[in-house]
């Protein structure tokens, strides 16, 4: 019933909050930025205080009134402490590896402080991610990696970094909610295919080309994400070698095309399965190309080339290429 | 990957210690089986953090706390009342202590710490039990500063230095509120101690009772005159009337105990003295006045023999404010029930001493010169004043009187108003103390427990009742200097507390002392205890001028403010950006003197490379650039020890000072 006035509320909360606080790689928190509440456990000690303000009315006791005045001002007093537990802290975000879609994302943050006084119990978590708690005492900065869940591919901006303490008493929680600039890449998640036609350049020479399921025994190859268990070499892995894959043969050509019409099924399917075999034809170092209905990527290799690849796959009718 | 929660080693070492201190000043007032309680519950916790033990089941735990609420109740006797409440909280906490915690339990101990450190000063707000309070009050907090550091593997002492200057930095502002927070009626009825043992004078009285009190040096009450102090000999302090005697011990009876309706003082006038009295808790609802007395002060009310007394036992120090008229009769008429109650003697016993009062009786010219026989007996005859008199048997007056001839105010008196009744003239003991000595720093008379006396007031035609003291006419000493003189030949005064500092009052720097002490504890009591009501009213007009809202507003916003900055800049001086440490002051002081004579660093360029491509230009400096600029990049981008910081230090400012 009052949905609309709550999305009204949180939408005008956003924009001033993103006035207010906006987005940045490196953020110091001052008093613009952090804002301090009485917490669950402060609600429930000023519970306490108003029954022993109640306790010395009642028995005329002015040592008692003494004892609840002085916890009042200690309440009062933490205000400025649980304030300064966060003020000065600079966060940066430093780098966040591209994932592929379903696993977790490591964004990397530092946590520094500009003068020598410590910092305890720093909380930092996304809405979605683990959260983490930090201390600075004798070091001047940490690094730590928070995990995000991702479940489709493309750019992920994490949304608000929820920094929070309730040190030193617990009584108050200071939090400020900051938007980091900082962009995560999310591959599509590769999913393995047989691909029978690869489209080939130079059509001159032939060479045995991959296949799974193929009868003749190749070679191996290391695992990559999306390869099927079956075709594990799981004896080797017993061994204590990398989990390895048999290949079989049947034939192959020099140089490829990953071609958006090879396959078929909707966009990310097909994106799934152009990523499975981008990374499967790097780790053989061959060379290859990519052709999307609105972008080609000439043939070559390297590192380089898979994240051009990778990222096209990713960014696919994302509009923010 | 959610990992339980644990507590922080360091926040349940400082807990365990906290409750400790927390529970030392409760513990005389507690049943020792609950201190073994707590003890064993904080051994077993931590032998649960060592992974040796692990907590108790669910069946044992709930069998442990019905344990503790069963013996409690047959400890007090009750579940209900203070001591049982605080009885149940610590057991509580201790209880909690071998369940698994989670943060919010641990939230719960230290609240209900700091609730029974607040039942701690109904009992006592003495001043050495609240500096006392201040430990507990810090390591409890401690305690709480220690559960947000998670930062600690090990036992830590920031927790208990945070929490100190926390509550250092609260101080001033809880001074403040003191101050002006109103202190406001009671809002309802609530339980006072009541599990404590009664002290003072007692309400019955058999010979060697008040020997027992004579030992001890405790404080029974201060008064403070606002009239001039009178004698000590004039100091009786009435409290208890026993009227009623059975052949061994005098009694109250239930007659003549009522609340009388008189109308109040005038608090001028001849003869009219004016005090305080501050009054030791006693658990007895009797006070300690100058005959006869009134009182303005709520909650106490005249008994019909011109007693004052409060309608409720006082189970925590009172003041109240007291005018004596000593020259008010008692009495003038006595009701036939009263002549009747203060004339009765059992019919058996004691038969020597009924001859006795019989024969001289008959031998006086009236009542007067009857009461002078009897008290010239007293002094003529070989009677001894002493703390140590000898067992009485079955007739204990005719055993003291004829025999034994040995014994202190309770002798006495019991034994003259038994002569007295003897012969119909009304007679009854009067319980409460004697004299009491002055503290010359504070004006005060100090009466201590060991000044209880008895006396005797008998009924005269025309006159009333008339005060008379038996012991007086065998220890003049007694009535005029006090106990310690009386029996300064024996040398019993105190002999049972051999560390009281009363004992040693002839030693004179330890007196002087033990009257600041006093006058320590009368100043605490006076003006911080009882700062209240009309006191508070003046200190604030003294301070303000007038109690207004915009004045007290400013007083709060000024103090506040001023407090508040101080803390802030505590708080945020070792937080701020500026990192321009010494260091770098004196490098870049000398980057600058090189610069105005023309050798300018470029930017980017390292100190390093800048010092030789000066030193090529300038051999002259080579050396103290070389050994300046190396000492300062050190400085910047080595780890260093402290030590070695200050060494290098000092070479960068000397070296630097080379270069000119």
């Amino acid at each position: 019933m009052f949905e609309w006035l709550i999305t009204l509320f949180k939408s005008n909360y956003q924009r001033w909050l993103s006035r207010r606080i906006p987005a940045a790689k490196l953020v110091t928190l001052n008093q613009r930025r952090i804002f301090i509440f009485p917490s669950r456990a402060g609600f429930s000690f000023l519970a306490l205080l108003l029954l022993l303000l109640i306790a010395a009315i009642n028995y005329q006791n002015n040592m008692a009134f003494a004892l609840v005045f002085l916890l009042a001002c200690v309440f009062f007093v933490s205000v400025l402490h649980t304030y300064a537990n966060l003020s000065g802290l600079t966060i940066q975000a430093l780098q966040a590896k591209p994932v592929f879609a379903g696993d977790s994302i490591a964004i990397e943050l530092r946590l520094s402080r500009k003068g020598v006084a410590h910092y305890y119990d720093i909380k930092l978590a996304w809405k979605h991610s683990d959260q983490r708690i930090v201390s600075l005492l004798a070091n001047d900065e940490q690094r730590i990696s928070l995990y995000l869940p991702t479940s489709r591919r493309g750019l992920l901006r994490p949304g608000r970094l929820t920094i929070e303490t309730v040190y030193p008493l617990g009584l108050l929680r200071a939090w400020s909610s900051l938007a980091l600039d900082i962009e995560a890449l999310v591959y599509p998640r590769p999913l393995a295919v047989d691909m029978k036609a690869l489209t080939a350049v130079d059509g001159e020479e032939g060479e045995a080309m991959l296949a799974d399921g193929s009868d003749d025994f190749y070679g191996f190859r290391d695992y990559q994400a999306g390869d099927s268990l079956k075709n594990i070499y799981w004896k080797g892995y017993a061994k204590g070698h990398d989990l390895q894959l048999k290949q079989f043969s049947s034939f192959r050509q020099k140089q490829l095309w990953l071609d958006w019409q090879t396959f078929n099924g909707n966009i990310e399917t097909r994106l799934s399965y152009l990523c499975y075999w981008a990374l499967r034809l790097e780790s053989q170092q061959k060379e290859y190309g990519l052709r999307l209905p609105d972008k080609e990527i000439a043939p070559a290799k390297g590192m380089r080339h898979q994240a051009a690849v990778l990222r096209s796959l990713a960014l696919y009718q994302q509009g923010a290429a | 990957m959610q990992v339980a929660w644990q507590i922080p080693r360091n926040c349940l070492a400082w807990l365990l210690f906290s409750q400790l201190t927390v529970i030392a000043p409760q513990a005389s007032r507690l049943p020792l089986w609950v201190l073994v309680v707590y003890l064993l519950a904080g051994l077993w916790r931590v032998m649960v953090y060592q992974g040796r033990w692990s907590f108790p089941h669910w069946p044992i735990k709930v069998s442990m706390m019905l344990a503790c609420f069963v013996g409690i109740f047959l400890s007090y006797g009750s579940l209900l009342g203070l001591e049982p409440a605080v009885a149940l909280l610590i057991s509580g906490f201790s209880l909690k202590l071998i369940e698994v915690i989670k943060q919010r339990d641990v939230y719960v101990i230290i609240f209900l710490a700091y609730l029974v450190l607040l039942t701690e000063f109904i009992f006592s707000q003495d001043i050495y039990i609240t500096v006392y309070m201040l430990l507990p009050m810090t390591t409890v907090t401690a305690s709480l500063v220690a559960l947000h550091q998670h930062g600690y593997d090990g036992f830590s002492f920031t927790s208990l230095r945070k929490a100190a200057v926390i509550l250092l930095q609260a101080f001033p502002l809880m001074l403040l509120l003191f101050f002006i927070f109103p202190r406001v009626a009671p809002l309802w009825s609530v339980p006072l101690p009541t599990h404590q043992a009664k002290t003072g004078v007692s309400d019955t009285l058999s010979p060697g009772d008040i020997s027992s009190l004579s030992q001890s040096s405790e404080l029974a009450f201060r008064v403070d005159f606002q009239t001039a102090i009178p004698p000590p000999k004039q100091r009786y302090w009435r409290g208890l009337v026993l009227d009623q005697f059975d052949g061994r011990k005098w009694t109250r009876s239930e007659l003549d105990q009522g609340a009388t309706m008189d109308k109040p003082l005038s608090q001028t006038g001849a003869g009219v003295i004016n005090y305080t009295v501050i009054q030791e808790p006693t658990f007895q609802p009797w006070l300690f006045t100058l005959a006869v007395a009134y009182s303005t002060t709520a909650g106490i009310e005249r008994t019909a023999d011109y007693r004052l007394q409060r309608k409720l036992p006082v189970s925590e120090r009172l003041i109240y404010q007291v005018s004596s008229d000593t020259r008010q009769p008692m009495d003038v008429q006595l009701d036939k029930r009263l002549r009747l109650m203060n004339t009765r003697l059992p019919v058996q016993g004691n038969q020597r001493a009924q001859l006795l009062a019989d024969q001289l009786y008959a031998q006086s010219t009236g009542k007067r010169d009857y009461i002078n026989t009897l008290l010239r007996r007293f002094s003529e005859q070989d009677y001894v004043y002493t703390l140590n008199p000898p067992a009485l048997g079955e007739n204990s007056i005719d055993a003291f009187l004829f025999d034994s001839r040995r014994g202190f105010c309770g002798h006495y008196a019991s034994s003259f108003a038994f002569l007295m009744r003897a012969v119909d003239i009304p007679a009854r003991i009067i319980g409460g103390y004697l004299g009491g000595e002055v503290n010359p720093i504070t004006g005060t008379v100090l009466v201590h427990q060991f000044d209880a006396h008895a006396w005797v007031e008998v009924w005269l035609p025309g006159s009333g009742w008339l005060r008379v003291d038996p012991t007086a006419a065998v220890s003049p000493e007694r009535i005029e200097q006090g106990l310690e003189q009386a029996v300064a030949a024996e040398g019993s005064f105190l002999s049972g507390a051999p560390l009281s500092a009363a004992r040693y009052r002839h030693i004179i720097w330890l007196n002087t002392l033990r009257m600041r002490m006093d006058a320590l504890n009368y100043y605490w009591i006076n003006w911080v205890l009882d700062f209240k009501g009309e006191k508070q009213l003046q200190v604030l007009k003294a301070l303000l001028g007038e109690v207004t809202a915009p004045r007290l507003i400013l007083l709060v916003l000024s103090v506040g403010a001023v407090v508040l900055s101080v803390i802030t800049f505590l708080l945020f001086k070792s937080r701020r950006g500026s990192k321009q440490g010494p260091a770098e002051g004196v490098y870049f002081a000398m980057c600058r003197r090189l610069d105005k004579l023309g050798f300018h660093r470029h930017a980017g360029e390292g100190p390093m490379d800048f010092a030789h491509r000066i030193a090529a230009e300038q051999p002259q400096w080579k050396e103290h650039l070389l050994s300046a600029s190396r000492a300062y990049a050190s400085l910047a981008y080595e780890p260093l020890l402290p030590k070695q910081q200050q060494a290098i230090l000092k070479l960068l400012r000397t070296e630097a000072a080379r270069i000119k």
